[in-house]
C-alpha cells in the first residue's frame, strides 16, 4: 500500500508560465510543482493570475511561454485543448458551471464520459449508478439530489455538488482543479468536501484549490501558494501560516505599482453636494448597512470579492427598479465588460460615442451627421483620442480606446450619477492613469460617482468606500480616516448567511415533487385538454364516448407526429417553417408513384427524407438562420410537389388509406396512435443517448463540444429524426386524405408550431417535451370541435388558436416569474 | 486607377448592389424574350415590386430589433387591412380618407398587439406575431363571409394604372415611403435606438436606448407599413380576397435577406429592400416569361433565397469584425 502510494506521487510541474491579455501581463513567469502528497491551495486577490494559471493547465488558455508537464510528459504542445487535458486526466470545475441545464444529473454524467461506460445498452443505468455513487462518495446521502433530477431544478449549491461529483467520477482522474468550490456550499457540505478530497488524495489525485475563504484553508488544505500581480509571492504549509499573515502577503505592495499614478484625493476641497442616490437595502443580516448614498462631487468606491454582487447592485441602481424608499437619479453606466454590455459592435466609435446623447433627445428627434461629428470631436479632444479613430469600427480600437469611447458616451448624457462597472479592466497602465483623472475631473464638475473596482489598488482614488460581501453592502469606510488595509480586510470578512440549501423534511419533499409536477412543461396542455374535453362533454356527450373521440381525434395523430418532428428541431435550437409543405410533397408521392410504382415511390420518399439531414448539415456548417433556410425549403418542397402532381388528383395505395380506418378493441385507434407517438417520442428524446446529446446541443453546445462530441453529427441526426417523423406524418395524412394535393398540408406548418409551444417546448433549445407535443396536438385538434359545440362559427378557430398561444405563453411567463420571486 | 478600385470596393460593400446587379442580369435576359421594350419591362417590374418593397420595409425594421425577430403577421395584416379599406370604400371615393385611416389604424393596432406580446409578455417574436396573425385571420374570414365582394375606390384603382414619365404612381409612392423610412432610420434618434437594440440589447438598455419601447414602436411601424401596402394593393387587385396578402410572408422576408439586412439584427439597408423587391419581381417575370410551371418557379424561388443566404452569411462575418 505504501509503495503504491509513493508510486502514485505523480508530479504536475509548471515552469516559467507567462500569459498576457493585450497590454496586461496576467501571469509573468510562474513555476510550481504539485503532487498528491499535499492538498494545494492557490490564493490571491482579484487579478492575481491564479485562475489564468489554472486555465492554462486545463487547456482553456494558451500559455505564451513556459511548459506544463504531467508525470514528466509535456502537455502544452501546440493545439493543447480542454479535450486533450481531459484525456490526460485533468479536470477543472469552474465557478460558472458547465452543466447542460435542461438535462438530468445522470445525463450530464453520461455526456462527460465519452470513452468508458457510455456505450451499449444500459448506458442510462450506468450513468445513474455512477452519478449516485459519486454524489454519495462526495456528499453523503442526505443531499437530496437524485440522478433523475433536472439540473435546472437544482439550486446553486446542488449544482456545484453535481459538478464536483462529476469531475471526481472521471475514471482516469489525475489532476483535479477546483475554482472556489465552496462558494455556494453550506458548512456541512464543506466538511464532506474535505473528506472527499482526502479520499481522492489517497488515491493519488493531485488536487489544486482556488479559494477566497481564508477560514477554510486549515480544514481543506496542506499547502498554500500565494499569487500577486501574476507572480508567485509565497509558498508555505498551511500549518506554518495564519490568515493574518496571508492577507498581509496578498495585499501588501499591491498599491505600490499605482503610487505613480495616484492623483491626490481632493476630499478636503471637494464640493460634496446634493444626494444623487440613496439606495435602501434590505437587511438580511444584522451587519448589512441600511442604505448607501452617493453625493455630487464625491467618488464612492464599491469593493468586494468577485461575484459579491457589485455588478447586480449597479444594474439595480441603473434600472431604478428599486424605487420603494430609495431615491435614485437618472444615471449613466460605464462598463468595463465592454463586449458584453458596452459596445455596439457594428458601429464606428463615433456612432458608439453619440448613441446615448442622441437617444436622450427624444424618440424621433432629427440629427445630422455634423452634430455627431462635433459631439464626437469634442470628446475625442477631451479624452486625447485621435480623430481618425472616429471612423473605425469600435472593435478595431484597442481596449483602452474603446473604454474612452464608453466614458465619453456616459459622460455626454449629463447625468449627475455615474456608475462605473470596473472600467479599467484589461486596460493598459497609461490609459488607466488618464481614466483616474477623468473620473476625478467629473466629480469636480459636480457628478456623483459610484465605482465598482476589481482592483484593490484603486482604493487610493475613492473618497468613501462601500464593501460588499455575498450580495449585500456590509461596511462603509471614509478613506481619509480609515486605513486601506482595514478596508481590504473587510472584503474577506465573513458574513454569516442563510445557506442556500435547507435540510428537507418529508412534507417538503412531497411539496417539492408537487412543484416538479406543476413545473412540467406540458402541464398547461394537459389542463387545457382536460378542460376542453369537459366542455365538449357538457354540451354533447356523444362526442366524448369512445366512438365520438375516435372521430374528433382523427387528425390529431398527424399533428402529434409533425409536432414531434418540430421538437427534434427545436431541441437543437432551430425551427422548421417548411414542414407543412414537406408533408404536401410526401402526400403527392404517396398518391402517385407509391401507388403505381411502389419501389420508385419508396425511393422518392427516402430521397425526400434525406433532404432534412442535408439541411441540418448546411445550417450547421454555414451558420444559416434556420427560420429563413426552412422557409426557403418550403418553396422547394411545394415546387417539387407541384412538379410531381400539378393538380389535385391521384390515389394513395389501399393499405395507406385503410390504415386510419383500423378498428381497435376498446380504445379508438387515434388514441392508440397518440399514445404510441407520445411514448416513442418521449423515449427517443428523453431516454436514448442520441436524444440526450441532441438536448445537450441545444442546451449548452460548448459543454458538449468540450466533452469531446462531434456537434455537427448531433445536429444532423436531430434533423434526420425530424425528417423521419415528418415523412410518417405525411403518409398518415395521405391515408386520411386518400387523394394527392400538393398544398393540402400547408396549414400544418403553423399549426405544428402552435402545438409544440402549447405543449411546453421552448425556442431556446434543449427544452422540448414529446408528451407535451402530443397533448398540445390533441388540444389544438379539438379547438374546432369545441367551437362547434358552442355554436361559434368555425371562422374563429384560428383566432382561438392565437389566443390560446398567447394565453399559454403569458401564463408560463407568470409562473416562471413567481418561481423566481 | 486607385480611385476606381476604391470606388468599386465601396459599391461592392453596399448590400443592395448584389440584388440590383442580379436584377440587371435578369433584365438583360428578358429583353430578347419579351415582346415589350426593355424600358417597358423595367417599369412594369418597378410597379409590381412597390408592394413587396413597402411591406418588406416593415419586416426589415422588425428584423433589425435583433434576437431573431421576424414579423409573421404581415400577410394577415395586409389581407385584413385590404378588407377594411375596401369595405369602407364600397367601390366609391366618398370615404377614401376614412378608409385609408382605418387600414393604417388596423395595421398599427396589430403592430401594437405584437409589441405588447413581445415586450410585456416576453413571448418570442415569432410565436407572438404568429398568434396575432391567427387572430387577424379569423377577423378576415368573418369579414369576407359577411361583406361579399366589394370593389376598391376608383381613385386608387385609377392611380394604380397611372404613371408619371413611365414610372407608375405606386412606384413613386413606394420611393417616397422608402425615403421617409430611411430618414427615420438613419437620421433620427429612433434609428439609433433601433440598431443599438439589435446589436446588443443589454448594452442598449444600459446606454438609455430604451430597447423595450423601441421594439414596441418597431412592430407598430411594421403594421403601419403593411396597412399602406394594403391600401395600394386593394386598388391594384380590384378588391379584397382571402389570399390577397398570403405571398407577402415569404416575399417580405426574402426581400430583407436579399437586400443585405442582417438577420441577426442591428443593421439594415433601405435601398437593399428596393433591390431585393425588384429582384424578386424580375425573377417572377422571368420564370413566367419562360413559361415555367408553377412548381419549377417555386423551386427556383426557394433556391435563390438559399443562395442569397449564402451571400448574406458572409456579410454577417464581414460586419462583425
Amino acid at each position: 500500500m505504501a509503495a503504491a502510494k509513493l508510486d502514485s506521487h505523480v508530479k504536475l510541474s509548471i515552469t516559467g508560465l507567462v500569459k498576457a491579455y493585450g497590454p496586461t501581463l496576467a501571469v509573468s513567469g510562474v513555476s510550481l510543482d504539485f503532487d498528491s502528497s499535499q492538498i494545494n491551495a492557490v490564493i490571491g486577490g482579484n487579478g492575481a493570475g491564479k485562475s489564468t494559471v489554472m486555465k492554462m493547465i486545463a487547456g482553456e488558455a494558451e500559455a505564451d511561454q513556459g511548459s506544463i508537464e504531467l508525470a514528466g510528459q509535456l502537455l502544452n504542445t501546440p493545439g493543447y485543448s480542454p479535450k486533450l487535458a481531459h484525456g490526460s486526466g485533468i479536470r477543472i470545475v469552474h465557478q460558472e458551471l458547465s452543466l447542460a441545464n435542461s438535462l438530468t444529473v445522470a445525463e450530464n454524467f453520461y455526456l462527460e464520459q465519452t470513452t468508458k461506460g457510455s456505450r451499449g445498452f444500459g448506458w442510462r443505468k450506468r450513468a445513474t449508478d455512477s452519478a449516485r455513487a459519486a454524489l454519495k462518495e462526495g456528499f453523503g446521502t442526505d443531499h437530496g439530489i437524485t440522478p433523475a433530477m433536472k439540473v435546472s431544478n437544482l439550486n446553486a449549491g446542488e449544482r456545484q455538488m453535481v459538478e464536483i461529483a462529476r469531475a471526481t467520477s472521471a475514471p482516469n482522474l489525475k489532476v483535479l482543479i477546483l475554482d472556489e468550490p465552496t462558494s455556494a456550499l453550506g458548512p456541512e457540505r464543506v466538511e464532506y468536501l474535505g473528506r472527499l478530497l482526502r479520499t481522492l488524495q489517497s488515491r493519488g489525485v493531485i488536487i489544486i484549490l482556488i479559494t477566497h475563504k481564508m477560514e477554510e484553508l486549515p480544514m481543506l488544505t496542506d499547502r498554500v501558494v500565494v499569487m500577486r500581480e501574476g507572480k508567485l509571492v509565497e509558498d508555505t504549509t498551511t500549518e506554518n501560516t495564519s490568515t493574518a499573515k496571508l492577507l498581509t502577503i496578498m495585499l501588501d505592495g499591491a498599491e505600490k505599482a499605482q503610487e505613480q499614478a495616484k492623483t491626490s484625493r481632493t476630499s478636503k476641497d471637494a464640493q460634496v453636494g446634493e444626494v444623487v442616490m440613496n439606495l435602501v437595502q434590505k437587511q438580511v443580516h444584522e451587519s448589512d448597512l441600511p442604505s448607501i448614498q452617493v453625493r455630487t462631487g464625491e467618488v464612492v468606491g464599491l469593493l468586494g470579492l468577485q461575484d459579491a454582487g457589485q455588478e447586480e447592485l449597479l444594474r439595480i441602481i441603473k434600472n431604478r427598479s428599486n424605487t420603494g424608499k430609495s431615491v435614485i437619479q437618472k444615471s449613466a453606466y460605464i462598463t468595463g465588460d465592454r463586449k458584453f454590455d458596452g459596445i455596439f459592435p457594428l458601429w464606428t466609435s463615433r456612432q458608439n460615442l453619440s448613441a446615448s446623447w442622441l437617444s436622450a433627445r427624444g424618440m424621433f428627434a432629427l440629427f445630422s451627421p455634423n452634430q455627431i461629428a462635433s459631439l464626437a470631436n469634442k470628446w475625442f479632444e477631451k479624452l486625447k483620442l485621435s480623430l481618425a479613430a472616429g471612423d473605425k469600427t469600435i472593435g478595431q480600437l484597442s481596449g483602452g480606446m474603446q473604454q474612452k469611447v464608453l466614458f465619453a458616451r456616459g459622460l455626454s448624457t449629463e447625468s449627475k450619477l455615474i456608475l462605473l462597472n470596473d472600467p479599467t479592466r484589461g486596460v493598459d497602465l497609461a490609459t488607466k492613469i488618464e481614466m483616474y483623472s477623468i473620473i476625478r475631473e467629473s466629480a469636480k464638475e459636480g457628478k456623483g460617482i459610484l465605482w465598482y473596482s476589481s482592483e484593490e489598488s484603486e482604493i487610493e482614488f475613492f473618497d468613501r468606500t462601500y464593501v460588499m460581501r455575498d450580495g449585500a453592502v456590509t461596511a462603509e469606510f471614509t478613506n481619509s480616516k480609515d486605513d486601506t488595509k482595514t478596508i481590504k480586510r473587510a472584503m474577506f470578512s465573513e458574513r454569516k448567511k442563510a445557506t442556500n440549501e435547507t435540510p428537507r423534511t418529508l412534507p417538503q419533499k412531497v411539496l417539492r415533487w408537487l412543484q416538479i409536477f406543476v413545473a412540467q412543461p406540458w402541464i398547461f396542455a394537459f389542463i387545457g385538454l382536460v378542460a376542453v374535453l369537459i366542455l365538449i362533454d357538457s354540451k354533447q356527450a356523444i362526442l366524448t364516448n369512445m366512438f365520438g373521440l375516435g372521430l374528433i381525434l382523427t387528425l390529431a395523430p398527424v399533428l402529434a407526429l409533425t409536432a414531434l418532428s418540430q421538437n427534434f428541431i427545436l431541441a437543437v435550437g432551430d425551427i422548421d417553417l417548411g414542414i407543412g409543405q414537406y408533408m404536401g410533397l410526401v402526400v403527392v408521392i404517396a398518391a402517385t408513384s407509391l401507388n403505381t410504382a411502389p419501389l420508385l415511390g419508396l425511393a422518392m420518399l427516402i430521397g425526400a427524407t434525406i433532404l432534412y439531414p442535408l439541411i441540418g448539415y448546411i445550417l450547421k456548417v454555414r451558420q444559416f438562420p434556420a427560420v429563413i433556410a426552412t422557409l426557403a425549403m418550403s418553396f422547394v418542397y411545394s415546387g417539387l410537389a407541384l412538379t410531381i402532381l400539378p393538380n389535385v388528383g391521384g390515389q394513395v395505395p389501399a393499405w395507406l388509406s385503410g390504415f386510419p380506418r383500423i378498428q381497435f378493441p376498446f380504445v379508438p385507434f387515434p388514441i392508440v396512435l397518440l399514445i404510441v407517438i407520445g411514448i416513442i417520442g418521449w423515449f427517443v428524446i428523453d431516454k436514448t443517448r442520441i436524444g440526450t446529446r441532441i438536448r445537450a446541443l441545444g442546451s449548452n453546445e460548448q459543454a458538449l463540444r468540450d466533452s469531446g462530441w462531434n456537434t455537427t453529427a448531433v445536429k444532423v441526426s436531430a434533423y434526420a429524426l425530424a425528417g423521419i417523423a415528418a415523412t410518417i406524418a405525411g403518409l398518415m395524412f395521405a391515408g386520411i386524405a386518400t387523394a394527392g394535393d400538393a398544398n393540402s398540408a400547408d396549414g400544418y406548418t403553423l399549426m405544428t408550431i402552435a402545438a409544440v409551444v402549447v405543449g411546453g417546448s421552448e425556442f431556446i433549445g434543449g427544452r422540448v417535451s414529446a408528451v407535451g407535443a402530443v397533448l398540445g396536438a390533441a388540444l389544438l385538434s379539438l379547438i374546432g370541435v369545441l367551437l362547434g359545440v358552442f355554436a361559434i362559427p368555425s371562422l374563429f378557430t384560428s383566432a382561438a388558436m392565437g389566443l390560446l398561444l398567447i394565453l399559454v405563453m403569458g401564463l408560463r411567463r407568470l409562473t416562471r416569474e413567481s418561481e423566481r420571486a | 486607377m486607385n480611385f476606381i478600385k476604391s470606388g468599386l470596393s465601396l459599391i461592392s460593400r453596399q448590400a443592395w448592389t448584389v440584388s440590383f446587379a442580379a436584377s440587371l442580369l435578369i433584365l438583360l435576359a428578358l429583353i430578347p424574350m419579351s415582346s415589350r421594350g426593355p424600358i417597358e419591362v423595367l417599369f412594369s417590374n418597378f410597379a409590381l415590386s412597390s408592394f413587396v418593397a413597402i411591406a418588406a420595409l416593415g419586416q426589415m425594421i422588425v428584423v433589425s430589433t435583433g434576437r431573431g425577430a421576424v414579423d409573421l403577421s404581415i400577410p394577415y395584416t395586409i389581407t385584413l387591412s385590404v378588407y377594411v379599406a375596401t369595405i369602407i370604400q364600397e367601390g366609391r371615393d366618398d370615404h377614401l380618407a376614412v378608409s385609408i385611416a382605418a387600414a393604417l389604424g388596423v395595421g398599427a393596432l396589430i403592430g401594437a398587439v405584437n409589441g405588447f406580446a413581445v415586450v410585456v409578455l416576453k413571448i418570442p417574436a415569432m410565436v407572438a406575431t404568429l398568434s396575432v396573425g391567427f387572430i387577424a385571420q379569423s377577423v378576415v374570414q368573418t369579414l369576407s363571409s359577411t361583406s361579399g365582394h366589394v370593389g376598391p375606390s376608383p381613385l386608387i384603382a385609377e392611380l394604380s394604372r397611372a404613371d408619371v414619365f413611365g414610372f407608375s404612381v405606386f412606384t413613386l409612392i413606394a420611393i417616397a415611403i422608402c425615403l421617409v423610412v430611411a430618414l427615420v432610420l438613419y437620421r433620427t434618434s429612433f434609428g439609433v435606438r433601433l440598431f443599438g437594440t439589435g446589436q446588443n440589447d443589454v448594452a442598449a438598455k444600459l446606454a438609455d436606448l430604451k430597447p423595450s419601447s423601441t421594439r414596441w414602436v418597431a412592430f407598430i411601424m411594421s403594421g403601419l407599413l403593411a396597412g399602406i401596402t394594403a391600401v395600394l394593393l386593394g386598388g391594384y387587385s380590384g378588391g379584397a380576397s382571402l389570399g390577397v396578402g398570403a405571398s407577402f410572408l415569404i416575399s417580405s422576408i426574402a426581400a430583407v435577406v436579399l437586400g443585405g439586412t442582417l438577420m441577426s439584427g442591428g443593421q439594415s439597408s433601405v435601398s437593399g429592400i428596393f433591390g431585393g423587391a425588384l429582384f424578386l419581381t424580375f425573377l417572377v417575370t422571368l420564370t413566367s416569361t419562360l413559361d415555367m410551371t408553377f412548381g419549377l418557379r417555386s423551386i427556383i424561388e426557394g433556391v435563390v433565397i438559399l443562395v442569397a443566404l449564402g451571400v448574406g452569411g458572409r456579410n454577417v462575418i464581414k460586419n462583425s469584425r
